[in-house]
Order: C-alpha cells, then structure tokens, then sequence
C-alpha cells in the first residue's frame, strides 16, 4: 500500500527538483524562459516560477507526511493504493503545468487535469457514502467551474481569435475587460472558493485524507487565486470599478466564511472554512492593487501585490501545518468532533504546539508570518485611505474595518478549535487515550513551522525574492519596495525581539519563582466540587454569543423534545444542534432539488410499448415538417 | 523614552487613585495609594498552585501577556518625543500586539478545563473582536489626518487648529477612553468588583492562576490602564510647551482619567451582557464619525 | 491488382460462416475466427492502398470507411474473443456457440458492407442485413428477457428500415426529376444543387428519422436500449460501437452528398434537434435508472446525440473522431461488464459495491473508462468535445452550448454517481467468491482505453490529416 505511495514521492520530489531547477533563475533573473514538448510548451514567467515553488513545498509536505497518514490504511487494495498514488503525482504535475501554459485550450486540459485528480483523492475513503457523495458534488462543481473557463476560452477567442494569454491583452484593448473578465473569474473563483462558489470546499476538505486537505486547501485553490492573477496580467487602463468589485466579493467572502468557521464543530471543516476566508482575504488584497494600479498609486499597488503574493505562500504553510495536525489528532482519536476532543495538548504536546502556532500564524498574529502579510494589507488600506480621492478613501476604510473585523473573529474561532478542542480535560474516552504521534509524522509540519519562522524573521528577504513577480504586476514597485524594506527589516526584527523578550520574561520568572512553592491541584470549581469534563464550555457554546449577534447570516437548527406534562419520570434526552451554510442551502440546493424533481417526471418516454416507439418517429418527422414549414429552422 | 518612564510611574498610582476615588465616593476610607503595588509585589512573591488540568500554555500565556504590553508601550511617543520603537503602519503592530496579549490570555482561560472560565474567554474574545475596529478606523483617521503611518508622526504632526477639529478630537478622546475601559474589564463591560462568576470577564479568566502569574497579570493590568492613558494625554499636548509642561500636563490628564474612572464605577452600574455588543458597536460609530470629520478636514469630502 | 477484393471478401466470409456453423470443435471455431480477421486484415490493407477507386461498381472506400474498418476489425476481434470467453466460461452448447459465432461474422461482414458502399440503396440494404443478423447476436441467451428485447429491435428497425426507405423514394423522385438515374453518393451530390428543395428536406428528414434506430439515437432509441440490455455484454460492445458507426455512416454520407445545396444550414438545425433530444433522454434516463448495462447503453445514446450535434454545428473532424473514440471507449466497458456480472450475478447498481477490492484490475477499467465517457482529459474525448462546443459556439446555435452542457452535467452526476457506489460502496450482500479473474483478460480494455487517450493527444499528424481528409468533400 505505502510502497507505491512512496514511489510516487520520489516521483514528485524529481518533479519539484526539475521545476524549482528551472524556476529559480526565471524568479531571481526576472527573465522568462520556455520549453516545448510536442504541441504543448512550458513557459516560465516570474508568477510561474513563484508558483512552482509554492506548489513544490505544498505537495512534498504533503506527501511526505502522507507515507506516515497512511499507514493505517494497508488494508486497502492494490488498485486503491495505485490510484491514490497516481492521482496524488497527477495532481502534482497538472498544478504545475497549469501555471506553465499559455493558452486557454492548453490550460483548460491541464485544469481538468488537476480537478479529476483531486477528485479521485478526495474519494480515497470511499467506502464512506458521504465522502463519496462529497466527492461527487466536488467533481460537479468543478465540471461548472470549467465550462465558465471553457466559455471565456470562447468569447476571447470569438473577439480576437485567439486562445493564447496575450489575446487576453487585445480583448481588454477593445472590450469592456468585465465580459471576459466575469466568466473567467466564476471559473477560477470556483476553484478559489469565492462566495458563493465556495460550497464544495467545506465539504471536500473534510472528506478528503488529511494529506490531501493540507495540499487542496494549501495549494490547489491557490491555483484559483493564480488563473485571477494571469488575467490581471494582461489589464490595462483605469479597473476601478472591476478593482473595487472584486474587493467586495473578498470582503463578503472573508467575513461570511470566518463566521462559519466560528459555529463549526468539525476541526478539518472550520479549517476549510479559514481557507475560505483567507481566500477572501486574497480577493480584498487584490481588489487593492487593482485599484491601486488603476489610480496610478505605485504604493498602494505595490503593497497590494506583495501582500497577495506573500500571503498565498503563508497560507499555504499554515494551512498545510494546521491540516496535517488534524490529521494527527485524526488518527490518534479517530474523532474530528471537538465537542468530542479536549485534554490533548497533555497528551500530545508537540502536535498541539505545532497547531497553537499555525493558528497564530492564521489569526495574522505577531510573532508568525501571517502577521506580515497581515500588516501588508493594513498597510495597504491604510494608504489607500490617505492618499486618494473620497471614494477610494471611504472604500479602503471598509476594508480596514473588515480586516479588523475578520482579524478579531479569527481570534475566536481557532481560540475556539484549541481552547475547546486541545486545552483542559478530555471529553470522551478517545480523547483521554490519545497519544503523541511519531516524530515522522510531524516532521513536515515542524519543517513548514521552520519555514514560517524564517518568512517572519527576514520577510524583506522574502519580498525581495518575489521582487521580479511583484514588477511584472506594478513596473514601477521597485521605489516602493525599497521604502518598504526599511519597514520590513524593523518588522522581522521585532518578530524576533518579541520572541527575545518573552524568553528573557520567562527566565526573569524562572529565577525570581525558584525558591516559591508550586503545588498542582484540581482546577477551581468556585466552590462546585464535583466539576468534570462534561462541564467545560463546549464548542458550541463557545460559539453561541457571537451567533447571536449574527443570527442571519448563520443559521443553527436545534434538535430536541421538549418535555411535555405527562412526562413524570423523563426518559434520557438528546439535544443536538447542525449549522447550516445559508448559502449553500439557498443558492445550490434549491436548483438540484428541481432538476432531481424535473428528472423524476420526465421519465416517461421508455414505456416498453412499441406502438409509442414508432409513434416517436412519427411525431419526430411532423414536428420537424411543421417547424420547417413555419419557417422557425 | 519619556512615555514608558511616564507609564510604568502612573501604572503604581493609576489603579490606586481609581480605588481611593471609589472609595470616597462610598464614603470609606479606603486602601492607600500604594495598596496596588503592594499586593502585586506580594504576589509575586507567593508560591502557587497549578491546575492539574493545565498544560504549558497556562504557564506561558501571562508572561506574554504582560511582554505585549511592555512592547506595546514602546511604540508609543509622547507628544513630539519619539518612541523607543517606531516604523512605518505600527499602528497595526500596537494593535495586534495587544491582540495577541487577548489571544493567550484566552487560551490560558481554556487550559484549566473550569466550566467558568471558558465562558470569560469567550467573551473577552467577542469583546476584544469588536472593540479593535474602533481603534483602527481612529489610528486610519489619524492618518489620514496627519499623512503619516506611524504613532510616532501621527503625534509629532496632529497639531489640531480649528473648532471642527476639537470637536474631532473630544470625540476620539472619547472613543479611547471607552476603548480603554473595555480592554482593561472595567465598566460598563466589566466590573472588577463583582462576586459572582457567571457575570464577570477578565477576573474569571484568571480564577484560577496565583502566585506570580498573577501578580504579573496584575502588573500588566495597571501598565496597559497607564498606557492608556499616556495614549489619550498625548491630545491634550499643546507642541508650543516645553517638555517638563508637557509632562505636569500628561500627569494632570491621567489623574483626571483615573478620576473620572473611578467616579464612572461609583456611580454607574454595569451593562447587562447582552447589551455589551452594542455597546461596544456604538464606539465604532462614533470612530465612523471621527473618519468622516477627518475626511472633511483633508478636503477629501466636500459637502 | 485486384479489384475483386471486396468481393472475394464478402464471399469467404459467407464460407467461414458457414462452415462455422458445421464445424463446432472450439480449437477450429478460433481458427475459422483467424481467418475471417486474417481476411478483414488482408480487406483493410487492400482498401487503403486503393483508397477512393471504385470497386465492383458499387463499392468504394474512402478514407472515412478504412478508418471504421480499422475500428471494426479490432473491436471485432476483441468481440469474438471475449464472446469465446463468456461462452467457455458459461459452458453453452457447442451449437449454440457455433451459431453465434457465424452470426458474429455475417453480421461484421454486412457492417462492412454499410462502410463501403457507395450507393444509397446498398447501405440501406447491408443495414437491414446487418439488423436481421445482429438478431441472431442478441437472441444468444435465448430467454423471455432476450426474445423480448430480439423481436421488438428486428420490428422496430424494420419499421426504421422502412422509413429510410420512404426517404430515398423521395431522393430518388427529386433525382429522377432532373433525368438523374444514379443514386450512388457521387451523383447525388454533383445533381442536388439543382434539385427540389423540398423533396431533398423530406428525403432527408425520413432517412434521419429511419437510420435512427441503427445509429441509436432519437426518435427511435428505445428499442437500441433495450437491445444492449437484452444481449450479451461483448454484443452490447458491437452494437454501441460498430453499429452505432453503421448508423451514422447511413446519415452522415447522405448528408455529406447533400451539403452542396442550400438545405444545409436546415440540416444542421435538424442534427442539432436530434442531437439535444437524444443527450436529453440519455440525461432523463442516466439519472434515475440502476441497471449498469442499461446506463452504459444510454450513455451510449449521449454520445451518438453528441456525435450528431457535431456533425450540426459544422465540427465533422471532431463528430468523426468522436465516434471512433466513443467506440472504443465504451465496448471496453462492455467487456469489462461481463467480468461485473459475473462477480455479482445481477445488472444492478443497488445490489453491488467494492468492486475496486473484489476486482481491481477490472476497477481500473471503470474508472478509465467512467473518464472517457465523461470527456474528462487526458481521455481524447475532452478533445472532440471541445471541438464541439467551439463549433457551437462559433455557429449559429450557440445557445444550444448551454442546455447540452446543464445535460452533460446531469450525465456526469449520473454516471459518476453510480460508477462511484460500485466501486467503493461496502458491498450489501456477501460476494459468493471473489471470482478467478485473469488479469489478462483486462489488458485488452486497457489498450482500448490508452488508445482513446492516445488519439485524442498525441494523435500523429498523418492520422490527423487522414481523418481530415475523410470529412472533406470532394469536389
């Protein structure tokens, strides 16, 4: 079973080694390079480069800790192992070769590519009818998503034709750039996971092997975030309005889904929720640099690209450390539930440690990485309040307020996944025989943490690493970055010095506690003695007040039977609560319950009867007559 | 340089002018000034008793706590002496760190598995949520306003002129004086003095620590009321005074702040809970204000 | 130089059969199989090296017939193979086999006939040939199910028959009109500019409607449903691969003749009518029934529908190339569907799972092959949908592009749905053994399927232009 897991690593990490090989130069040079295989070239530009070597550490992270996942599960079959195996290197070289083409057609195959794959790995537990009724909802929504693309590949074509990028260039000269712009972004935002075409995500990440979440939510709906990116390319002229509407998808995207995230039980489904929201945050950034661009601002633009280039790469670290520690909370549970988890970071603290910093990093929180490009974003709005007109000023200041507003709520949702999930005592029986996983097992995660502490550290290295992507966005970025580095520099070293200094704290306390007393003792009941872990706040209590400020938007349906009169000696109980995605239950359900419903009553035309077989024929040849006759064809 | 000295002075006196202020308004005697201190320094000298319950996490959390706002108070200037620390957008740092401060605190809540204290997590975290979009549509304002990004030149150049401009800056000193209320747990969010658990924030959170923790968590209380209070002293500094007037200034102001503190607490009772959110959403509004007194000012709004 | 070659073909495939009949020994059964592919091969050969020349006066083989004689041979061989091997493996009789099997390759025999002619009225001969042998195919189990499915197809296509009938009566009224006595393809396009418009419409309209039931599209598709049902699995493959191309060989060389004149754009229209209709049934039906043979023969009727909405919006190199690759596609699910039923002895999707862990080998056909038939890259067949949808998109139905692609959405769902519970689900009723499957005998749907995505994307460019040239009309 692992064998041919293993195999496919090696594969995948010649794969990295051969693209990272090719990419590097392009990145540090700035100058763009191509190879051609048959009909199909391979080019790279500084943005492809850049994504090379996000989706390389991505995949092999996850790949790597996917040998160690998988033991477990040796008693699937051969073909099973294959076809995760084969599907987990497709995945790989279709992602790459998706940031490597030039054309639409081209891409198209090679997203389709990348779809099937990830389908195929969210169906690894298919035996589960949900992961496989999951599975087929997501190869669905993704079928949708590429026939938006399919229908831009057509309406560029049909003006310029054309398929390659550069055609892109020519439409936005001589249409408005929204009708090519719209289906493209309903195709990759599908893949990104924008509101609302974001209902596949929080269901496909849970379903999916830990190691395959950590790389879908980590890389492959970067890829989304990638295809916006090259469209943006090839724009010119003033955006504004394009600039601000995709800041406002962004804003309504990163606050709906935090707020989903919040009243979330499932620990891998409210990650897949902060990937939505950190989507969310990408759309705002990027809103920003395009009006940014679009206002002839080379600050406000330069920090907008910056922040998205840097945060995707971020967030593909944390996302893939969060992940895989849920994985291995998985494992050692076999629970997600954190109403069912609790008491683990007793139990398996360097898994725990691992997830308290990740969701540091994803709360933006200083002193992690994700603050960085936090703070890049602030900087950004910040600017774009100070220096443009009114309107540009009064729609930086809702951004600034959303930052702030999804900043706060992120606090309380992974306060929430670790308070309740891993602090305190053990819930259920599960939980309390948890046990700390092997050191390979969180090997990639403590490399991913290594890297993120590298990238707060040193971020205007960093920056100045992706200084090539960051022109081709913003020709004139370079004025900018070197102002910014100053800043930069002060901001990695105040990353370390907080550190610095919370160790000298703590050493202070050491020496002045060393000769105080220390006792442990039961936790204090406020007098109440008999308080067990049925007591603790549970996740979904913990979540209650802030439902209540935003009852609307978030939908909790309780479960139970009210006592009645009768009731003299009441039997046990049960209360249980579900949380709905409003979106999801209002813009997709309805449209597949009619079409089941339109299915289910037009299938009446296999009647078994010959006399109504040929009577088709006849019918055929009238209706045909008679519609030629008025002329209709 | 001149602003931390001036906390870390005013943070002994803060909490016990506050007390003495309460307590005369009662009609009691009352602790001493020092009475703070005192009980801080005896804290830290205590053994303590840890939850068995209780990872490292509970340990860790008030030692970061207490080092964000001593970090937090270096980026803050006073008047038109520059800070210890200061670049550019560290506004966001000054925030954030604070955050960060919240985020441990809460964790170290949820570590010791009490069926109290998690309910005061979950509010200090609700609170701390809707609080910062008041400080920063105040801290983006002041940007706007000044042209500059970080504490440092925002204080240096706010130089306030007309009526409309005082107007904005009472409304600000307002804001900030409630910001400061709630992120300290005192009331009309809070109140420190309450005896029953169900209704408390910031004390059930730290139920069940002792000893030295909780006397640094004691210490950052009064650092963090005391940096507040430099923050709002630093709009009353008229820049044409020399610094020794600037500082009686500073003194004056934040006296009065603990004054007026402790007189609110005297004679007003707390807010049911679910009223908090609201209330907390008012200040932002009020911030709302502030941004567009400022985007009128700049000329960037022409009514 | 002979050009009696076809003819010499059609002659010793009437021996083979016959003697087929009498010799029932398995080892000479497989020998008299040899031959008759030998034969097809020496066919082939002879049929490219004399690509365009008219033979025996009626016969003639363009580049379009030689590509689906290729097809035809070798799903014809893989046919014969796995019908030995369902027959081994069932122990039927000596004589039942040795029946089939002559029916086997009178009914090749008579396909081949339809991609060669080159005269109207001989196509509609070869086909009602073709349907009273492939009679004999499906009537192999010789139970109530087969009988039923057996009467009800020769009844229907004969009615179809006879409707293509009444279509070339009219092609021949409109011809006759201009003193044009020759119905071969060649003539009817030189003479139908000039012909009646509306005789030629109605023409049309007939054969369409009548040559439906061989292509297994709408409006006669029913009976071609229950006719994949109803036969054995390696038959089904035959039908939905060489016949279907039969079928559309039928229509699409009288379209071809008739592209000249000014109906075409109203025979566009009409494909596309047809076309939409038959992927909407296969939608309707797809999603709602639970026999696998039953969704494999409608997927079927989706793929025909395509095939034609191609042909309609002017893509003939990708309607062409579709088919081909449809083919091959969907007779190796065929195939691989006898090893399905043979695990769990019932046609439904209800009543079986764990396929992937009883079978794997055969799992790996579903899943290649659920890929193909839902066009999904690196299967070739992405590639003539593309071409599809570009063609729609760039013609005068574009509109069309969005019901057909809400439908192919449906199909998918549908297909994936039940390919997926088959696969994966935990299997309900305990599998009486995990049958003795030889790997072996899945290397040929593999191939099968490697091919589809080998002529989808990496196709060489002679065998581009090859079906290139098969689609363009000659002036």
């Amino acid at each position: 079973m692992r064998i041919s897991f293993i195999l496919a690593t090696m594969i995948s990490a010649a794969m990295a080694a051969l693209s990272i090989a090719w990419s590097v130069p392009v990145l540090v040079n700035g100058q763009a390079a191509s190879f051609a295989y048959g009909p199909l070239v391979f080019a790279i530009d500084p943005l492809t480069a850049f994504m090379v070597v996000l989706i390389n550490i991505g995949v092999l992270l996850g790949m790597v800790y996917g040998i160690s996942y998988l033991r477990p599960y040796a008693s699937k079959s051969f073909m099973e192992a294959l076809v995760h195996a084969v599907a987990m290197v497709t995945l790989h070289g279709s992602m790459l070769a998706v940031t490597m083409m030039r054309d639409m057609v081209s891409l198209l195959i090679m997203w389709e590519i990348m779809s099937m794959s990830s389908f195929l790995l969210v169906l690894f537990e298919g035996e589960k009818a949900r992961t496989r009724r999951v599975a087929l909802s997501y190869f669905i929504q993704m079928h949708i998503g590429a026939f938006f693309l399919l229908l831009a590949t057509m309406v560029l074509a049909g003006q310029t034709g054309s398929y390659t990028f550069e055609a892109m260039g020519l439409f936005y000269a001589q249409k408005p750039a929204w009708m090519l712009f719209l289906p493209l972004f309903l195709g990759f935002g599908m893949k990104a996971g924008f509101l609302p075409l974001h209902t596949w995500l929080p269901h496909a990440h849970p379903a999916a092997p830990s190691h395959v979440s950590g790389v879908m939510s980590g890389v492959m709906i970067k890829l989304g975030i990638y295809g916006i990116l090259r469209t943006i390319l090839f724009m010119h002229g003033d955006q504004s309005m394009l600039g601000v509407a995709i800041l406002s998808v962004g804003i309504i995207t990163g606050l709906y889904a935090i707020l989903q995230a919040i009243v979330r039980n499932d620990l891998k489904r409210l990650l897949a929720y902060s990937s939505v929201e950190n989507i969310g945050l990408l759309g705002i950034s990027i809103g920003m640099a395009v009006l940014g661009t679009s206002i002839h601002n080379d600050v406000i633009a330069t920090l907008g690209w910056t922040a998205v280039l840097l945060h995707m790469v971020h967030h593909m670290l944390f996302k893939v450390v969060l992940f895989q520690s849920a994985g291995n909370i998985y494992v050692a549970t076999h629970t997600r539930n954190l109403n069912e988890l609790g008491g683990l970071m007793r139990r398996m603290p360097k898994t725990i440690t691992v997830f308290v910093l990740g969701a540091l990093a994803i709360c933006g929180l200083p002193p992690l990485n994700g603050f960085v490009s936090e703070f890049l974003m602030y900087a950004a709005s910040i600017e774009g309040m100070k220096n443009s007109g009114a309107y540009f000023s009064i729609v930086n200041f809702f951004v600034l307020i959303t930052l702030c507003l999804i900043g706060g709520l992120a606090i309380i949702a992974f306060t929430k996944a670790i308070g309740v999930g891993m602090l305190g005592e053990p819930r259920t029986e599960p939980a309390r025989h948890a046990t700390e996983r092997s050191w390979f097992m969180r090997l990639p995660q403590q490399i991913a943490i290594g890297i993120m502490i590298v990238m707060a550290i040193v971020p205007q290295l960093m920056i100045a690493s992706i200084s090539a992507v960051i022109r081709s966005f913003s020709p004139n970025s370079d004025i900018v970055l070197a102002s910014l580095m100053p800043t930069m520099t002060s901001l990695g070293i105040f990353n370390a010095s907080l550190v610095g200094a919370v160790v000298v704290v703590l050493a202070l306390r050491k020496i002045a506690t060393r000769n105080a007393q220390r006792r442990e003792g039961p936790t204090w009941g406020c007098g109440f003695t008999e308080a067990d872990a049925r007591l603790q706040y549970t996740s979904t209590t913990y979540a209650d007040s802030t439902v209540q400020l935003i009852s609307p938007v978030v939908r909790v349906h309780a479960h139970m039977h009210a006592l009645n009169d009768a009731d003299v000696f009441p039997h046990a109980r049960t209360y249980t609560t579900d949380v709905v995605d409003v979106i999801e239950e209002s813009t997709i359900q309805p449209p597949i319950a009619g079409i089941n419903y339109a299915l289910r009553r037009l299938a009446v035309f296999h009647t078994g009867s010959m006399r109504t077989y040929i009577l088709y024929a006849f019918v055929f040849i009238i209706a045909i007559a008679v519609v030629t006759i008025m002329g209709v064809i | 340089m001149i602003s931390i000295a001036l906390i870390l002075l005013s943070s002994v006196f803060f909490i016990g002018i506050v007390n003495r202020t309460k307590s005369i308004a009662s009609g009691r005697i009352g602790p001493g000034l020092l009475q703070h201190l005192k009980d801080i320094v005896r804290l830290l000298k205590k053994g303590s008793v840890t939850s068995t319950s209780s990872s490292f996490i509970f340990q860790l959390a008030p030692t970061i706590s207490f080092v964000t706002v001593i970090v937090a108070c270096l980026f803050l200037p006073f008047g038109d002496q520059p800070s210890i620390l200061s670049f550019q957008y560290d506004v966001v740092v000054f925030a954030y760190l604070l955050a960060l401060g919240r985020f441990s605190m809460i964790l170290m809540a949820m570590d010791t598995a009490s069926p109290f204290e998690g309910m005061g997590a979950n509010r200090e975290a609700l609170y701390g949520m809707l609080v910062e979009p008041a400080f920063f549509v105040l801290a983006g304002s002041f940007a706007v306003l000044t042209g500059h990004t970080s504490l440092n030149e925002i204080f240096r150049d706010m130089h306030l002129g007309s009526g409309v401009s005082y107007l904005m800056a009472a409304f600000a000193v307002y804001v900030f004086l409630q910001i400061a209320m709630v992120e300290n747990s005192r009331l009309p969010v809070d109140d420190p003095k309450t005896h029953l658990e169900l209704t408390m924030v910031h004390e059930v959170i730290i139920l069940d620590n002792s000893g030295f923790d909780l006397g640094m968590i004691l210490a950052t209380t009064s650092i963090r009321f005391a940096m507040f209070g430099v923050l709002i002293s630093n709009f009353a500094l008229p820049p044409m005074v020399p610094l020794w007037g600037k500082i009686i200034i500073a003194i004056v102001v934040m006296a009065v702040f603990a004054v007026v503190v402790g007189l609110l607490e005297s004679f007003r009772a707390r807010n049911r809970m679910k009223r908090n959110p609201q209330f907390i959403f008012t200040l932002t509004s009020i911030a709302i204000l502030v941004f567009f007194t400022v985007l009128i000012l700049t000329n960037k709004l022409v009514l | 130089m002979n050009l009696s070659m076809p003819l010499a073909f059609f002659a010793g495939s009437i021996c083979i059969a016959g003697v087929m009949m009498l010799a029932r020994q398995r080892v000479l059964q497989v020998l008299l199989f040899v031959a008759y592919f030998s034969l097809l091969g020496a066919l082939l050969v002879h049929e490219y090296s004399y690509l365009d020349v008219v033979e025996a006066e009626y016969l003639k083989a363009d580049p379009l017939a030689v590509l689906f004689l290729g097809v035809l041979a070798i799903i014809g061989a893989l046919a014969a193979y796995y019908g030995m091997a369902y027959a081994r493996h069932r122990g039927d009789s000596a004589r039942q086999v040795a029946t089939h099997n002559a029916a086997l390759v009178l009914f090749l025999t008579m396909v081949v006939g339809v991609y060669i002619s080159r005269h109207i009225g001989l196509v509609w001969a070869f086909l009602e040939a073709s349907t009273l042998t492939s009679a004999i195919l499906i009537y192999y189990n010789r139970n109530k199910h087969s009988v039923e499915a057996t009467w009800k197809y020769v009844f229907v296509c004969s009615i179809g028959i006879a409707i293509a009938f009444a279509g070339i009566l009219f092609l021949s009224i409109a011809s006759e009109a201009r003193e044009v006595h020759d119905l071969s393809f060649e003539a009817i396009r030189m003479t139908a500019p000039s012909m009646n418009v509306g005789w030629l419409k109605f023409a049309f309209l007939f054969m369409v409607a009548g040559y439906s039931v061989k292509m297994g599209v709408a409006p006669l598709f029913n009976v071609d449903i229950d006719a994949k049902d109803g036969a054995p699995s390696h038959v089904s493959a035959l039908l939905s691969s060489v016949l279907m191309i039969a079928g559309f060989v039928a229509i699409f060389r009288i379209y071809m003749a008739l592209a000249g004149t000014s109906i075409l754009p109203w025979m566009n229209a009409v494909m596309i009518i047809v076309g939409l209709m038959s992927v909407f049934f296969a939608a309707i039906y797809i999603s709602k029934i639970k026999n696998v043979k039953r969704i494999f023969a409608y997927s079927s009727l989706e793929h025909a529908g395509i095939v034609l909405i191609a042909v309609g919006s002017g893509a003939w190199f990708a309607a062409v190339l579709h088919i081909v690759l449809h083919a091959f596609a969907k007779s190796s699910l065929f195939f691989q569907y006898a090893h399905f039923y043979r695990l769990y002895q019932t046609k439904s999707v209800n009543s079986v799972g764990d396929y992937i862990k009883l079978h794997p080998a055969g799992a790996g056909v579903l899943i290649l092959g659920l890929l193909a038939i839902t066009a999904v890259p690196p299967m070739g067949t992405f590639i003539t949908e593309l071409f599809m949808f570009k063609a729609l998109f760039s013609g005068p139905h574009a509109w069309v592009a969005i019901p057909v692609f809400l439908l192919l959405t449906v199909i998918l769902w549908g297909l994936a749905k039940n390919v997926l519970n088959i696969l994966y689900r935990p299997a309900p009723s305990i599998v009486h053994a995990p049958a003795p499957f030889s790997t072996m005998e899945t290397v040929p749907q593999y191939a099968l399927l490697l091919a589809v995505v080998y002529m989808g994307f990496f196709a060489p460019p002679a065998f581009v232009q090859f079906v290139r040239s098969a689609v363009t009309i000659h002036p």
